[in-house]
């Protein structure tokens, strides 16, 4: 009987083996990693950064076949990762939501994007932020919250994040 | 007794006879032939100014066209096959255009076209043609009362610059206003669609000193444009639900979305209106729908926006005219996929 690991070719084998595991384990944590929302861009595109649970959608988005627009949405802030948020609740506007937000950035949005493809009240979202929000964003806002007090935040980066 | 009920009878047989005799002849005078209206209106408006908009050339790009309100006269001002030429638009003595170049390989966007390419300032008839900025710069340029002023519109505000100079003169909040900014011939106020309390595309008036701002109309109203008054305004209002008169066969015939039905409306100083349609490299092509589409505004002296609604009566009875003067064979190939983008100038260049 002989030793399998005698010869060069099956160390050789066995060493291709272990990388591929290790390889195939490090794609399976770096894939944890997205269903957190971290990513290059929440990390480091606009001034704030939050996980923060998507509280309600007021009413119907409306088709982009006309128009192009922003939306607000109402937040609850979960965490604050980077910048400063004076408020437990926050507005958010995304632009023409009613797209998968890696679809969403066009010629006038400036760059925007995310993961998240569809919106629903009581997801958590992982989200880069810019304010104020007519600074980053000229043309139509739609704002069901306008009588309510509070910054309102441009959505740069929107991924799905964990409570 | 039965010789009464029938006297009866036919006495109101008679007063009825007579009721609808009268009517329908009251109508038939009313509805004039068509050919007659179009001959009667382009006689009308031939040498009432002249109309600057942006059209295909026959080299493939879109360039700025002059003609008579009837559609006479036409003649291609800009001849630049490397570049599209928008929103042009009159100084307020005509003697001037502004509009926009852009490269011929550029994407005209509806939302950003008074930011692309870059600011030209021409003669009225397109001579000496000069860029006073870069690309980009001057965006959603709009020509101050004595024309030696524009007001242009960005995410930081309403600057006014010194058209000579090119001197920032006054910076102004925006106040929710995002594009088609346009100045009033008084000097006193800007219009243009704005968000204001939570609504999209409300049309408002700014005004000039103070900044502040009041609705002219909520939701769905865009392009609107001062009348020579400076109190009333002219736009273009989309409300839901609204019925197609010609059963939508225009927008059929070059496969536009029954759904889109917006449209531009421009207020010259001689009290005609004028049309729209489309835009270059859009797929959205729009038509005129109803003379009733026109709804204008007191601008100033109505803080409520149910309250004071005002159909001016010398505008109404253009607008009429007007939803026949497309028929015009000349005004069919140009105004059914162009957008009219200037007011009607005192000009004759």
């Amino acid at each position: 009987m002989t030793d399998p690991w005698r010869t060069t070719e099956d160390r050789a084998r066995f060493f291709l083996v272990s990388w591929l595991l290790a390889l195939g384990l490090l794609a399976i944590s770096c894939g944890k990693k997205t269903d957190t929302g971290v990513d290059r861009e929440v990390r480091t595109l606009g001034t704030v950064e939050v996980t923060a649970q998507l509280v309600e959608i007021p009413g119907e988005f409306p088709p982009n076949d006309l128009y192009n627009y922003a939306y607000v949405l109402k937040y609850r802030v979960l965490r604050v990762h980077r910048g400063q948020v004076p408020t437990t609740e926050i507005f958010v506007a995304h632009y023409n939501p009613l797209k998968p937000r890696f679809q969403a950035q066009d010629e006038i949005s400036g760059k925007l994007g995310g993961t998240v493809e569809k919106f629903k009240a009581g997801q958590v979202h992982r989200l880069a932020l810019e304010a104020p929000l007519e600074e980053h964003w000229m043309g139509g806002i739609i704002d069901k919250y306008f009588g309510q007090q509070g910054i309102r935040y441009w959505a740069v980066w929107t991924n799905p994040g964990q409570k | 007794m039965i010789d009464r009920f029938k006297m009866e009878t036919l006495l109101l047989s008679f007063i009825l006879l007579v009721m609808g005799r009268v009517t329908n002849g009251f109508l038939l005078a009313e509805t004039l032939p068509h050919e007659v209206k179009v001959t009667e209106l382009a006689k009308e408006v031939h040498r009432k100014g002249w109309l600057v908009y942006t059209g295909p050339s026959e080299k493939g790009d879109w360039d700025l066209f002059l003609m008579r309100p009837d559609g006479s006269a036409l003649r291609n001002l800009t001849h630049s096959p490397d570049f599209h030429e928008i929103g042009a638009r009159f100084s307020p003595d005509g003697k001037r255009l502004l509009y926009r170049r852009i490269p011929k390989h550029s994407k005209v966007s509806l939302d950003s076209c008074g930011t692309q390419g870059e600011l030209v300032i021409a003669n009225s008839d397109g001579s000496e043609p000069e860029t006073p900025g870069k690309p980009g710069e001057f965006p959603w340029a709009s020509w101050g009362p004595d024309g030696r002023q524009i007001a242009c519109l960005s995410k930081t505000g309403i600057d006014v610059f010194d058209l000579s100079t090119k001197r920032l003169l006054r910076k102004l909040e925006r106040k929710g206003i995002y594009q088609q900014l346009v100045w009033s011939p008084d000097g006193k106020s800007f219009c243009g669609p704005a968000n204001y309390y939570g609504e999209v595309w409300t049309v408002v008036r700014m005004d000039f000193v103070t900044g502040a701002v009041n609705p002219v109309s909520k939701y769905q109203n865009c392009t609107p444009d001062w009348f020579p008054d400076s109190q009333h305004l002219i736009f273009s209002y989309r409300p839901a639900n609204q019925e197609a008169l010609d059963g939508e066969k225009k927008a059929q015939a070059v496969g536009q979305k029954l759904d889109y039905r917006t449209g531009a409306w421009f207020m010259g100083k001689m009290a005609i209106t004028f049309i729209v349609a489309g835009f270059p490299q859009m797929e959205n092509i729009s038509f005129l729908r109803s003379p009733s589409r026109i709804w204008v505004r007191s601008t100033i002296r109505s803080p409520s926006l149910s309250s004071d609604f005002k159909m001016h009566p010398l505008l109404l009875g253009r607008a009429r005219l007007c939803a026949n003067c497309i028929r015009v064979p000349r005004m069919v190939r140009h105004c059914h996929f162009l957008r009219v983008a200037a007011l009607i100038g005192r000009v004759d260049p």
